[in-house]
């Protein structure tokens, strides 16, 4: 017998709502259930709390030892509504790095869960979609910037350089040069999510340098205005209204207006710094009381936020063809197909005579299976360098091929995870006690093969840096699945990865294997110490059958 | 489920769940089960993938004991996994590896000897029918063959208590047919519970059913007693179909079929629904129906007033 029964039509020849009105409540639909899905994660309130802890330690007291933003070489304004507003601000072009790792993703989570099945067969418009996910994204990270005001307002209270409160004055920098830098890296973070090849691990890494090279134009900026002044001999009358993505040019000449040109010495208050660190004397004061701003510099900073928007909307093309393009890790018929690498598997057979064996091939072939074509060229000038190359550029190049694997290192702690295959491998018995043994090994197999060509150039001449290449390999490697067993995201080890790699290249000495002395291995040493204690805690807390919920 | 002529391999002892401080999701759960298949049915959200996922040990009981041949598994997860086989509702594959890849790592993770492994990887992939394209890449299976891939991992430890949840969803009807001579032929020395809300399923290959609903136990027996348990109580009735809304409205009905003019309603309860209501043997689908009606209303909440 079978139930053929006609189903009731409800709204019977109600058309379909359309118009302005109906795409608006579709984007407030949307952007609050995102709001909500983001908000309802543990992660979220961890990050909101470390932002809002380092917003207080951005605003140290005079005798701190040390400065997050100062104008030249010490100088800070008194702890007034607007200084605090200012630094605040300054800061953002921070915040839209680290806020951007935090929000990206929720587009490509639409497509993977296949939620977007549900969203792009309805009568929601393309455009009103990614307009709500850009707007979510501002809406967390101008809540979080919005926490960060607050502890501003207790730290002018509790520092009580000047206890006046002016509540404009605090929210004017944010709203009119944090809020467009913020808005502008969510549109980035839209985009990230849209195109497939940045969905991943090669996205946070792009991003990066991206966001390097935005910040970038701000010097650029400055530099163009004092090389102007010298010709001239004179300064520019009015503020630029045109401004680089973080400000810095507009704060720069607020600076020098505001400030320099009522002390005599203005070659002491020339550029600032943000970052600035260590200080060896107290910090110099100086009264802002308001930020003087031309409305016309007000209105050229929300054109960041009209190219966020128009950005955003560039997108809307695109969200079809990428919807189609899901590169879930569990999806069916997923991406492209995985080289047979018969080769590899030859190599791999003689560990196959153990289950742990057999476990740390099976890790290396999934790994490496689904790897590109120009991933394994760009080995070939990686190791050229390093079998060939002089030391400096040997340490380089091991930095290039970390970074290669960098997603191995970050992700294979979550790949149970990302296939769906947790329930699989956690009702064995030892099953992690097994595959981390397993992954701990293959990662740190590869990333010691990443540099085995330097290894192999500079061991006779320069053991120490073998000895440190050795070292920060392990430490990488351990860290990478540390940082997973912690978080359960890749992204803050990624984030950390490719800062301190960048730092390294800038002449820091974190990952550089070429460094002199010993101190970076023993850094590292400590380091893997304390990421396998990491990691051995977590084989208990992590334990299945200990977990409630499923 | 008291067998007293079979080994109690399984036993429930006052189980309940919930996730946080939230309402439980089972409660009060008390079993006895040895070996053989049992069905375990119930409508959506009735607890039964968190009862699954007790007894595969991936979450633990807030109160109560689960003991697998005397040993509380929520103490001793290990003394159960050795032994232990789970498909689970939903899970996912490496698609980087080929079939036989993937189940030799997943032997590897169970702790199955090295040399052992690659003999019983093929037995299970036979198993299943996977072993003409073991080697091909998981990412080119359809859904069907990666639920074969997850029965064959469920065997690979020749498992004696065999979890499967939702094994036939996304399964065409030859291969559920498949699947359920796969589970006789592996109930003889097994204990298989079986968790679905497909009744034929159950009908085909279980000898004892559990049936949940609102996270409790409403029916511990034989499917036989479940449909014994509903005689007298199905109705063949054939009416109008102006007036199926109302029957529907008005009574159980657990089948129909139109047949041109009239509708043919298969109508379950007490007493006959209407004028040419005829009795009729249930079917164990009717005799689930019947219960869970039962479980949910009480029968003066039902009007009897149609023709």
């Amino acid at each position: 017998m079978s139930a053929t029964l006609p189903l009731p039509i409800i709204a019977h020849g109600a058309a379909p709502a359309r118009g302005l009105a109906h795409a608006w409540r579709i984007a407030c639909a949307l952007l609050v259930a995102d709001l909500r899905q983001r908000t309802r994660s543990l992660r979220f309130w961890i990050v909101a709390l470390a932002i809002t802890v380092a917003g207080w330690w951005c605003l140290p007291p005079v005798d701190a030892g040390y400065m997050i933003v100062a104008i030249g070489d010490h100088h800070r304004g008194f702890y007034s509504s607007a200084w605090i507003g200012m630094v605040l601000a300054m800061m953002s072009l921070l915040w839209g790095l680290v806020g951007f790792y935090l929000v990206r993703g929720t587009v490509q989570r639409d497509f993977e869960t296949r939620v977007w099945q549900l969203l792009g067969t309805s009568s929601m418009r393309r455009s009103a979609y990614l307009l709500a996910k850009w707007a979510s994204h501002v809406a967390v990270m101008g809540g979080l910037l919005g926490a960060t005001l607050i502890v501003g307002l207790v730290a002018q209270l509790v520092r009580a350089e000047d206890r006046h409160v002016d509540l404009w004055e605090l929210v004017k920098p944010s709203l009119f040069i944090a809020l467009p830098t913020l808005a502008f890296s969510a549109m980035l973070a839209i985009w990230f999510d849209v195109i497939p090849l940045l969905r991943r691990t090669a996205g946070n890494i792009a991003f990066f340098f991206v966001w390097i090279a935005l910040l970038t134009t701000g010097p650029a900026g400055i530099q163009h205005d004092q090389a102007a002044r010298a010709a001239d001999a004179v300064a520019p009358i009015e503020q630029p209204w045109t401004s680089d993505l973080p400000a810095m040019r507009v704060m720069q000449w607020s600076i020098e207006h505001q400030v320099a040109r009522g002390l005599p010495d203005k070659t002491r208050l020339e550029g600032f710094c943000i970052g600035c660190g260590g200080t060896t004397a107290p910090a110099a004061r100086f009264a802002w009381t308001a930020w003087e701003v031309r409305g016309a510099v007000l209105w050229g900073r929300m054109l960041w936020l009209a190219a966020a928007i128009a950005g955003v909307l560039l997108a809307v093309p695109l969200l079809d063809w990428a919807a189609a393009r899901v590169a879930a890790p569990s999806a069916a018929g997923h991406q492209r197909a995985p080289r047979s690498l018969r080769w590899l598997r030859a190599l791999l057979r003689p560990l196959q005579g153990t289950a742990t064996g057999a476990l740390v091939a099976a890790e290396v072939l999934i790994v490496l299976r689904m790897r590109p074509l120009w991933w394994w060229a760009a080995w070939l000038p990686l190791w050229g360098l390093q079998l060939f190359g002089p030391r400096h550029a040997v340490a380089l190049a091991m930095l290039g091929g970390w970074t290669l694997l960098l997603d191995v290192f970050s992700r294979t702690g979550l790949r149970d995870r990302e296939h769906r295959t947790l329930d699989l491998v956690a009702t064995a018995p030892g099953a992690h006690r097994r595959l981390l043994l397993a992954r701990a090994t293959m990662a740190i197999g590869l990333a010691w093969l990443a540099v085995a060509p330097g290894l192999l150039h500079e061991s006779f001449a320069h053991p120490t840096m073998t000895t440190a290449a050795v070292v920060i390999a392990a430490s990488i490697a351990l860290w990478g699945l540390a940082s997973a067993a912690l978080t359960r995201s890749s992204r803050p080890f990624e984030l950390v990865f490719i800062v301190v790699a960048y730092a390294t290249t800038q002449g820091a000495h974190w990952l550089d294997a070429g460094a002199l002395g010993n101190g970076v291995t023993l850094t590292h040493l400590s380091g893997i110490a304390l990421a396998a204690a990491i990691l051995a805690v977590s084989l208990r807390v992590d334990r299945p059958g200990t977990r409630r919920m499923p | 489920m008291n067998k007293t002529c079979l080994p109690a391999w399984l036993v429930l002892d006052g189980v309940s769940f919930a996730y946080g401080r939230g309402p439980a999701v089972n409660q009060s759960l008390n079993l006895t089960l040895g070996p053989g298949i049992v069905g375990l049915l119930g409508p959506n959200g009735a607890g039964k993938s968190t009862l699954m996922r007790m007894l595969a040990t991936l979450a633990r009981p807030r109160s109560g004991r689960i003991l697998w041949r005397g040993t509380d598994i929520a103490r001793e997860p290990d003394a159960l996994r050795a032994t232990l086989g789970y498909l689970p509702q939903d899970f996912g594959v490496y698609p980087a590896l080929s079939a036989r890849e993937f189940l030799t790592f997943l032997a590897a993770v169970k702790g199955l000897p090295s040399r052992a492994a690659a003999g019983r990887v093929d037995e299970c992939l036979a198993q299943v029918g996977l072993l003409d394209v073991a080697d091909r890449a998981l990412a080119g299976y359809s859904g069907g063959m990666r639920q074969r891939v997850g029965i064959a991992q469920a065997l690979l430890n020749d498992p004696q208590l065999l979890v499967v949840d939702e094994p036939t969803v996304g399964l065409d009807p030859a291969e559920r047919l498949r699947f359920r001579h796969l589970l006789t032929e592996l109930a003889d020395e097994r204990l298989v519970l079986l968790s679905t809300h497909i009744v034929s399923d159950v009908e085909a290959s279980a000898a004892a059913l559990v049936v949940l609903q609102g996270g409790r136990i409403v029916f511990d027996g034989t499917p036989q007693a479940l449909v014994v348990g509903a005689r007298g109580r199905a109705w063949d009735w054939t009416i109008a179909p102006a007036q199926l809304a109302a029957a529907r409205r008005n009574f159980v009905v657990s089948q129909s079929m139109h047949l041109g003019d009239s509708v043919q309603l298969r109508v379950l309860g007490d007493r006959p629904p209407g004028a040419g209501a005829v009795p009729a043997e249930p079917s164990l689908e009717d005799a689930y129906t019947d219960l869970l009606a039962r479980a949910t209303t009480s029968p003066s909440d039902r009007v009897e007033a149609v023709a």
